[in-house]
């Protein structure tokens, strides 16, 4: 199953080849948002000037004659999630603290997109500060999921991942600190991949939490995840997180026809399935479908073995502590000072400015996390919350370290269930932070992971994504590993009926 | 179980630079409460050989077990860069005076 929307490779190949003019393709992006994004809400500022003349730019060159030095992706449309710097643009963080502020910098990634030559449309929704899980918690206004608009599309990265499955884009950026990509792409029924920690830069991301974010790329095949990624990825200088190879490997060929037999080298590829995800709390539907991912594995050859993680469920205990108190610590900076909001009517003193500043500016639920987060951090509690989440890390990364002595890549659902209807999840903190449960476990140990499309759920006909791990660093392996799992399920490049009827030509 | 008390959000909210209702300070302690007790489940488990006598350590290995292996610290020249302006850092800001930002009283 698939559509007729042409991917990100296809739209470059007919810029390059000058059977299309990336002006135009930005033209038929833009009418798609035009007609989408009111029903999907997907965007919270649309980028027209900037984008066609970067579009302009590439035309400029083909019809020069020098379509050969086009670089990858060149004049393919790309949304970014609003908690990534543009230069000249609003960063909002879906936050009202944030309503104002513009950009004086370039993210690295935004550099990286920029040199690419590709159009950058406009900023996509997310949860507050990037602070949940189904993108209800924006400042601004909610985004809705294209397979059913009664339900949210996942969070916190929700409108880059539903601007893609709508088809307004090929590709766009969100960020993932403990989900936040992955689950939504799941939600949407697309490719999300969150890199290992360091491959891809996080200057000029807003920061949430410092050891587990991630910018992270959506796509709606595994080989435009493979290209995206091939565009942001590498060490920076402004980022001493950062440690990529200094010439980084052929992410593009990694996702081709052969390309998992070259990364096994003649050895059978060993699939770990992730204990724990049958039974209570996982949907019937999620189920059957990662039973039948397994069937498709050993039809491709693959060895199945199960696999126990000890500390995978407590993960995501250890989690909230450990993003909560990075997070008290990085928003201290919203202080009404420098940037943002400034509550300055009747305040006592400076003291005051930050406090009422900061009451004013943050909804509820960055409140609940600071505050969370003070107090994993506080004194007499740091030991018992704090102490004990770090050690709760180690015992994963140590089991994670003892299972790729038998696998090379270990499965699971992404999320315990589809997507699910507004408002259904915001009165219980804690049901909410449990979708996250497959998906936190990656960022707390650094390793790349993967999330695509594996079925549909009968009941409501709704995606369902599996969730695809591997050792850090290897990201080639899992480009391959996914790719050959996409064209043995056979389901790529979907777009949800109601928005295939608006065409891109190329 | 784990509740805390409206004395502990205050001091908590104090800490967080963060102005709270009495409605709220009652919403965040039944809250906090909640995730602190999900939060016990970390009491389960199993810690093996684990070293827990050296938090730094904790600190510093999970993140990227393979960045610590292979890099250590990472150390850059220390070489002076043109930063952005004074202006453009300064574009954002709610008020300014002489290139300066200007606040409520201190003390």
């Amino acid at each position: 199953m698939s559509t007729a929307l042409p991917t990100a490779l296809e739209l470059a190949a007919a810029i390059a080849t000058g059977s299309q003019t990336a002006s135009a393709v930005l033209d038929e992006h833009f009418a798609r948002i035009e007609a989408h994004d009111g029903v999907i809400q997907a965007f919270l500022s649309l980028n027209k000037d900037q984008a066609y003349a970067t579009a302009q730019g590439v035309d400029d060159l083909v019809k020069a004659g020098n379509a050969s030095t086009l670089p990858l992706l060149a004049g393919v449309p790309i949304a970014i999630k609003d908690n990534l710097n543009v230069t000249g643009t609003k960063t909002t963080c879906a936050s009202k603290m944030l309503e104002s502020y513009v950009s004086p910098y370039d993210a690295t990634v935004i550099s990286k997109i920029k040199a690419h030559q590709m159009p950058i449309v406009g900023k996509t929704n997310l949860d507050e500060f990037a602070m949940g899980s189904s993108c209800e918690k924006s400042a601004y206004h909610p985004t809705y999921n294209p397979w059913d608009t009664a339900c949210v599309p996942g969070g916190s990265s929700g409108g880059s991942a539903a601007c893609v499955s709508a088809g307004m884009v090929t590709l766009s950026l969100g960020s993932d600190t403990g989900g936040s990509v992955r689950q939504p792409a799941s939600l949407c029924g697309i490719v999300g991949l969150k890199p290992t920690y360091g491959l891809v830069s996080r200057y000029g991301l807003v920061a949430f939490a410092s050891s587990l974010d991630q910018v992270s790329p959506f796509a709606r095949t595994v080989e435009d995840t493979a290209a995206i990624l091939q565009v942001i990825a590498g060490k920076d200088a402004h980022d001493m997180t950062s440690s990529a190879p200094s010439v980084l490997p052929d992410y593009v060929a990694s996702a081709q026809v052969g390309s998992l037999a070259t990364q096994l080298a003649g050895k059978r590829l060993r699939v770990g399935i992730v204990d724990g995800f049958e039974g209570e709390g996982i949907q019937a539907g999620t189920q059957k479908a990662v039973t039948e991912a397994i069937a498709r594995f050993e039809g491709l050859g693959a060895d199945i073995k199960r696999i126990s993680l000890t500390g995978f469920k407590e993960a995501i205990a250890a989690y909230y502590i450990i993003a909560t108190a990075e997070a008290s610590s990085n928003l201290a900076r919203f202080d009404g000072v420098r940037y943002g909001l400034s509550e300055r009517d009747g305040v006592e003193n400076v003291y005051d400015m930050f406090a009422k500043t900061r009451a004013k500016g943050f909804g509820a639920e960055v409140k609940r996390r600071i505050l969370l987060g003070s107090f994993a951090l506080s004194a007499g509690y740091y030991d018992a919350y704090y102490g004990k989440a770090q050690l709760a890390r180690k015992v994963l990364a140590q089991s994670f370290n003892q299972a790729w002595q038998d696998v090379d890549v270990l499965i699971c659902p992404t999320s315990p269930s589809v997507a699910f209807k507004l408002g259904e999840k915001n009165d219980d903190p804690i049901s909410m932070y449990l979708s996250d449960v497959a998906t936190i476990p990656a960022n707390l140990v650094g390793i790349p992971a993967l999330s695509l499309p594996c079925g549909f759920d009968e009941a409501t006909g709704l995606p369902i994504g599996l969730q695809l791990m591997v050792p850090a660093w290897e990201e080639e392996k899992l480009l391959a590993i996914a790719y050959a799992f996409q064209e043995a399920v056979g389901l790529k490049n979907l777009v949800p009926p109601a928005f295939q009827a608006l065409k891109v030509t190329v | 179980m784990m509740n805390i008390d409206a004395e502990t959000v205050k001091k908590v909210a104090t800490l967080s630079s963060l102005a709270l209702s009495d409605d709220e300070v009652q919403q965040y302690q039944g809250e906090l409460s909640k995730v602190l007790n999900f939060v016990e489940l970390l009491n389960n488990l199993p810690l093996g050989d684990i070293d827990v006598s050296s938090p730094a350590d904790v600190v510093a290995s999970p993140v990227t077990p393979t960045i610590s292996a292979k890099d250590k610290t990472p150390f850059r020249q220390d070489v002076a860069e043109m930063p952005l302006s004074r202006e453009a850092l300064m574009s954002n800001a709610p008020e300014t005076e002489d290139g300066a930002y200007v606040v409520p009283n201190i003390l």
